[in-house]
């Protein structure tokens, strides 16, 4: 006894769904990285140069094969800064904010 | 003008807001207010007021001394309403060590040029780096190695970009889209090596190695890149442009 197309249809709207979200979180994220796919397997040396990049093109994703670099890049530098906290980026709140005050001496009571 | 009017009305503000702060007591605002002196700064430029209290008997009565005191050199460029500046930095080079162009090609033409530049750059490279072993790291002892090894690779990279532009950008934008695996990107090496063998004499050559694999036409992994179709496109369009 074959099972009516009826019984089917939500499973086939269900598997749909899947191929539309994953493929439109794929294509977003081609189109983020400029339209080029994703890097991966990234480490120290790549995260440098990926970096050193940023600082030449001024855009993410961005190469450029001059040879010499402009003017700027002779000083140009990028810092991360950060300061020690348990829950980092996991919440914002008054906790976190009297710590960041504290720490960094700039209080935010908002 | 203008920065002594904003300045003796900042100072009122100051006594204003002083005085509301604290309620009027004659003998504490006597102590206290007398005499004031406090910085203000305002476009790049430090200022000093001087506050005398001439009256005794009336609080809010005050001259006030504006007193240009000189430009603060550490932070010249530092004015409270900034959003954006050139992140510049002030401080150069001393003028014993030269001036030396940096490399501007960015991490998949390096890639892309690496062997090349590894060919033609070869003895400044083992100069540079038998400096820094014999100097414990040479930070300092080896500046004039390092720049002769910038010098080097921007020379290989001038003429990578005069002599094999095409061949050289369709190469690394292989690499980019591969996450810079050069197994991935065979055909498109092959065009460009072939370009840079022919133009500059310069051969890829992977050291201490048994096999050059890059020479491989079978190798068993070659990646599921569409290097093969651009590359074979990008060949036709060269051809259809010599014919034309």
């Amino acid at each position: 006894m074959p099972i009516p197309f009826e019984g089917l249809l939500p499973y086939a709207i269900m598997a749909a769904f899947f191929g539309v979200a994953g493929h439109g979180v794929g294509f977003v994220r081609y189109w983020d990285n400029g339209w080029k796919n994703d890097r991966f397997d990234l480490d120290a040396w790549d995260e440098k140069m990926m970096n050193r990049d940023f600082l030449l093109t001024g855009v993410s994703r961005g190469q450029s094969q001059e040879a010499i670099a402009p003017e700027h890049f002779k000083t140009a530098q990028k810092e991360l800064q950060s300061y020690y906290t348990p829950y980092r980026n996991q919440f914002f709140k008054l906790r976190e904010r009297m710590y960041r005050g504290y720490v960094t001496g700039n209080w935010d009571f908002s | 003008m203008g920065n002594l009017v904003n300045i003796a009305g900042a100072g009122l503000y100051a006594g204003l807001r002083k005085s509301l702060h604290q309620p009027y007591d004659s003998n504490k605002i006597n102590s206290e207010f007398d005499w004031e002196k406090f910085s203000i700064y305002e476009g790049n430029t430090n200022y000093t007021l001087e506050r005398h209290k001439v009256n005794s008997s009336d609080p809010i009565t005050f001259i006030s001394v504006a007193r240009y005191i000189s430009k603060m050199a550490p932070l010249d460029n530092v004015d409270i309403s900034r959003f954006e500046w050139e992140n510049v930095d002030k401080n150069l080079l001393p003028s014993n060590i030269p001036e030396v162009d940096e490399v501007g090609a960015t991490s998949a033409p390096l890639l892309s040029a690496s062997y090349f530049i590894g060919a033609k750059c070869k003895p400044y490279n083992d100069d540079f780096m038998m400096c820094k072993s014999e100097n414990n790291g040479g930070t300092l002892d080896c500046l004039k190695e390092g720049r002769r090894v910038t010098r080097c690779a921007v020379n290989v990279l001038q003429d990578l970009n005069k002599y094999c532009f095409d061949e050289f950008k369709l190469h690394y934008e292989c690499l980019e889209q591969n996450n810079h695996r050069l197994g991935h990107c065979r055909y498109s090496e092959e065009v460009f090596n072939k370009c840079v063998f022919a133009n500059l004499k310069l051969e890829k050559k992977i050291p201490g190695v048994a096999e050059q694999i890059q020479l491989n036409k079978s190798p068993i992994f070659q990646g599921g890149s569409n290097d093969k179709k651009i590359t074979e496109a990008f060949l036709l369009k060269k051809e259809e442009s010599k014919e034309a």
